[in-house]
């Protein structure tokens, strides 16, 4: 019997397995081709895996984006329960690769730390170890992340009742070793240990800096957080497709919509549906102008932790008008639940492009503004310039993307580099600096709120005055309610896709997008039933986050403040 | 002043519990009412999404300042309002009896949005259910996030509150409520 | 590289002899911020901040409020206790317990309708769930409670009393006629004509519903969608 060749890989896979053919790699390894090139690895051959695909000039992933857990109990043909699976990117080659990786033992899960190859790991691993039960030997730093040092048994494994709670008080909070030796010397002086936060105004939301001090000067530091962990994961397999949506927007809350639009994009294009080109020009529009909102608090906070408190109302102000258009299209300001697979909720009113235009005429002078009172401001000079520096290597080796990696150097921006929603066919430029100091962060912004605006204007100037938003799909959109009132068929539609859930075929997939801090990825996993079955959030400002305890060590405790601020941590998308 | 087993007496701002003697103390605790309820000092524990809707507050569109939240005091000795803004985690419940413990009286707290008032929509394994079941609390506002219009609503009410006379853990407050119109 | 702005050199790296004397550097942020003062002061009426509760923010027709069961002409509630928005509320703060109706082209009522104002997280999924027309939303949003009982909002408070206006007006609701967006056809029912223990039919838009009940009259034909199947 011969057996059928298989079918011919894409060049991306195609060139992925012949490197890696030479040498072979230990133990089982295979290239597939799914919505990514998949490699589907043997955990002892993992770090090897690794430093190859990081080192061999061909392949070239240098950029560690995510690793997620898989736990497989409820999907009887797999051939593991459990998986880990990564997500990498070549950022000279473009491409995204995947990396599955089945783990043999289900009572012990357990594959190699790669946080020698990959330093962006660290944290993923532990989330891993925490939320699955996943052992790391190799990992430093092998402790609960997310989860409080009370919990016992492993969150998102599918056996854990979504709801069962323990009690914690702070006696059972884990300090680091490091941080309880007392009377250390360094030179004539001792180092005392300072616990910042997690209730601090200048932590953004609650992180927790355990910092041991030299005078001002930081010596070593850990942070720790988890102190908002929402159990958004566990929340978003237990409800619909649609349902989900609601929990998106109270992740990165000061951008809610860039969250929703990255999310139902993941499933459209598991589902296969388009979304109508007015409903993407909706989304682009919105996107952007959330993505100013979260400009306007991060620099706004920032400056406020630094002391020049007006630019705070200034910056302010111009959410505000940007939350009246908000709640004209859909009703409310912050947490907007706009976005539905397959389209929006409902069609934008009619005095939207009117709407457009005023704010675009009326953000710049705020922004002028605010660039007059601090550009040249030689305190603000004094506290940004030089501090809190990340290196371009540093940058990629921390796994960070967004403005922390632009402004080190590297311009990287999905929404150049894999374009979506119209984003290719606007004139606008990607902001970069060469320092990697607070400062450069803070003209990267200023300046993406700009290009921002510039991309609003092109937007307004091709959006079409009628047509649909959403998808004319029944399947996977609500009828229109006229329908659904005097039509039988548009009602057994409605009342399959309320009560069941739009019907996803089975399959995995990865979506990313440009989110206000970074590269903003889901990935999803279906298996037919009405809501996820695992739905894993790349959070783009967990990796800068995990990089902060490294950058503050050698600066000042005002330093790090400051360098917190730029870093733009929002605890709901740290710990979701 | 009232026993066990004997009824509370009905107390009206305006009249004193007793009669003229009563007179000084009466228009002191008035004044005492009022003064501290157009002074609130927030201390916001913003943990989320409400944090924002906070700080939406207190810039200049709805201004708290108005109501004499002239400064946000983030040191709980300072303050006397501790407003919840924002989901309280498992992990973070003792941080906020904490903070709670070391506000001196006489303090109130607000629960600001529906996870701070009973989890909101996180029926989770790491959320807590309520802050109530931490800190006593004096007014709950819905919203997920409450519109800033509605905080100050609820800080109006809390206000009323003051100045009748109720304290977060005094037992007339039950009573309270239950005259309240619903 | 095209398409890639450098922003490293936009602002200069050492400040000039001038910004680092400060002085000037001051007068000019001043001259901003008395900027804004000047023309706060002289535009009172045009201040950017709302005097709350002296004036109100004129919030949009889809403002996410307080939920309002809406009712039919003879003052029934039109919610028909189906459990979709129950199933659709992803807070699932939604209780119905439905009952029969005495009329019975009515059919089904909640006896008990609760939303629990501190889990709802206004999201308005409830809205979109619902095929009879019979929950939306307004623009009322003062609601602040002194206990978490008083927060389970019944009938008795959801309810859209007949005859009085409705506070601070419709927010979000399921179309908006005119608006362009879902030109509807007049969506709520007609006029039942009350008759105990008589068979009524709802007549929406000259389309007979069809009563399945065993032992009805000629009117019992299959519907179009039932043909097909």
């Amino acid at each position: 019997m011969s057996v059928a060749a298989p079918p011919a890989l894409s060049t991306a896979a195609e060139r992925i397995r012949a490197r890696l053919a030479q040498p072979p790699l230990k133990g089982k390894s295979a290239v597939v081709d799914a919505d990514l090139p998949t490699i589907e690895a043997d955990p002892a051959s993992w770090p090897d895996l690794a430093r190859r695909l990081r080192d061999d000039p061909e392949l070239a992933y240098d950029l560690f984006l995510d690793l997620a857990g898989v736990d497989n109990l409820e999907r009887p043909n797999s051939k593991s329960r459990f998986e880990a699976v990564c997500h990498l990117h070549s950022l000279s080659r473009n491409e995204h690769v995947r990396v599955r990786i089945r783990l043999p033992d289900a009572s012990a899960p357990s594959l190699p730390s790669v946080c020698d190859v990959y330093p962006a790991a660290n944290w993923f691993e532990r989330e891993a170890y925490d939320l699955f039960g996943f052992d790391f030997p190799g990992h430093p730093n092998l402790h609960r992340l997310l989860c409080h040092d009370a919990f016992v048994g492993h969150a998102l494994r599918k056996d854990y009742a979504a709801g069962q709670r323990w009690f914690y008080t702070e006696n059972e909070m884990r300090t680091p070793e490091w941080a309880r030796e007392t009377g250390e010397r360094a030179g004539h002086f001792e180092t005392q240990t300072l616990s910042i936060g997690p209730a601090h105004p200048a932590t953004h939301g609650i992180i927790h800096l355990m910092a041991r001090l030299d005078g001002e000067r930081i010596v070593r530091a850990e942070t720790m957080i988890g102190y908002l962990h929402r159990c958004f994961e566990k929340m978003a397999e237990k409800h619909h497709w649609n349902q989900v949506i609601p929990y998106t927007d109270r992740l990165n809350y000061v951008s809610a919509m860039v969250n929703g639009v990255g999310y139902v994009r993941t499933v459209e294009k598991m589902l296969g549906v388009e979304v109508p080109e007015r409903g993407q020009l909706v989304r682009t529009i919105l996107s952007e102008f959330t993505r100013i909102m979260d400009h306007c608090v991060c620099i706004g906070a920032n400056l406020v932790d630094i002391g020049a408190l007006t630019n705070f109302v200034y910056l302010y102000q111009n959410r505000e008008n940007i939350y009246s258009l908000i709640e004209a299209c859909c009703g409310a300001r912050l947490t907007v639940s706009y976005v539905r697979v397959g389209g929006l909720a409902i069609d934008v009113p009619p005095d939207f492009v009117a709407r457009c235009q005023g704010l675009l005429d009326s953000i710049p002078k705020f922004l002028d503004d605010v660039e007059k009172l601090v550009t040249n401001n030689r305190i603000v000079r004094n506290r940004l310039q030089g501090t809190g520096i990340v290196t371009k290597e540093q940058a990629i080796a921390w796994g960070m993307t967004g403005p922390m990696l632009r402004a080190s150097g590297v311009p990287y921006d999905v929404r150049r580099s894999r374009p979506y929603d119209f984003y290719d066919r606007f004139d606008w430029e990607i902001p970069v600096a060469s320092d990697g100091d607070n400062f450069a962060r803070y003209l990267v912004r200023m300046e993406e709120m700009r290009q921002s605006l510039k991309i609003i204007r092109q937007a307004l100037d091709i959006f079409p005055s009628e047509g649909r938003v959403s998808s004319d799909d029944w399947r996977v959109v609500l009828p229109p309610k006229d329908a659904v009132y005097h039509d039988m068929e548009s009602l057994i539609y409605h009342f399959k896709l309320v009560m069941e859930g739009i019907r996803v075929p089975s399959g995995e997939r990865y979506e990313w997008i440009e989110g206000a801090n970074g590269e903003l990825g889901f990935y999803a996993i279906s298996d037919g039933r009405g809501g996820p079955y695992r739905l894993k959030v790349r959070p783009p400002c967990f990796p800068n986050m995990a990089a902060f305890e490294k950058i503050v060590v050698g600066g000042t405790v005002a330093d790090a403040i400051a360098t917190l601020g730029t870093l733009n941590v929002i605890a709901g998308e740290l710990d979701r | 002043m009232a026993g066990k087993g004997t009824p509370l007496p009905q107390h009206d701002p305006q009249k004193g519990p007793g009669g003229g003697a009563d007179f000084l103390t009466t228009r002191l605790e008035t004044m005492v009412a009022w003064a501290r309820s157009n002074s609130l000092w927030p201390y916001p524990f913003a943990t989320a999404c409400c944090g924002i809707e906070f700080m939406s507050v207190a810039a200049a569109h709805y201004d708290i300042a108005r109501f004499g939240s002239e400064v946000v005091r983030f040191s709980p000795r300072q303050a006397d309002l501790l407003i919840v803004a924002g989901t309280v985690t498992d992990k973070m419940a003792p941080v906020l009896r904490r903070i709670y413990d070391e506000m001196p009286e006489p303090k109130w707290v607000i629960s600001m949005g529906v996870c701070a008032s009973s989890g909101g929509f996180y029926r989770a394994y790491h959320v807590t259910q309520g802050i109530d079941e931490i800190v006593p609390v004096d007014v709950y506002v819905p919203g997920c996030p409450p519109t800033p219009e509605q905080l100050i609503y609820a800080i109006m009410g809390l206000q009323q509150k003051i100045q009748v006379g109720e304290k977060s853990r005094d037992r007339r407050s039950a009573k309270f409520a239950a005259e309240q119109p619903t | 590289m095209s398409g890639v702005i450098d922003v490293s050199r936009r602002a200069p790296e050492r400040l000039t002899l001038l910004q680092r004397l400060y002085i000037p550097e001051i007068l000019r942020g001043m001259a901003v911020t008395v900027r804004h003062l000047l023309r706060n002061v002289t535009h009172l009426r045009n201040l950017p901040t709302i005097l709350y509760p002296e004036q109100k923010r004129d919030y949009s027709k889809r403002f996410r409020g307080k939920h309002i069961l809406k009712t039919r002409q003879d003052g029934t509630l039109k919610c028909v206790a189906c459990y979709m928005c129950e199933q659709a509320c992803p807070a699932e703060c939604i209780t119905i317990v439905a009952g029969e109706h005495p009329t019975i082209a009515y059919e089904k009522y909640p006896v008990v309708f609760d939303i629990d104002m501190l889990r709802c997280v206004f999201c308005g999924f409830c809205v979109d769930a619902c095929p009879k027309d019979a929950i939306w939303m307004t623009r009322n949003y003062e609601l602040a409670f002194f206990n978490r009982r008083e927060a389970v909002f019944g009938i008795d408070k959801l309810i859209e009393k007949p005859g009085e206006s409705v506070k601070d007006g419709y927010g979000y609701r399921p179309y908006y006629p005119g608006d362009g967006t879902h030109p509807p056809r007049d969506a709520s029912a007609a006029l039942v004509v009350p008759g105990d223990g008589e068979r009524q039919l709802l007549r929406t838009q000259g389309e007979l519903l069809p009563d399945r009940s065993p032992g009805a009259g000629p009117l019992n034909a299959p519907s179009q969608a039932e043909k097909a199947v």
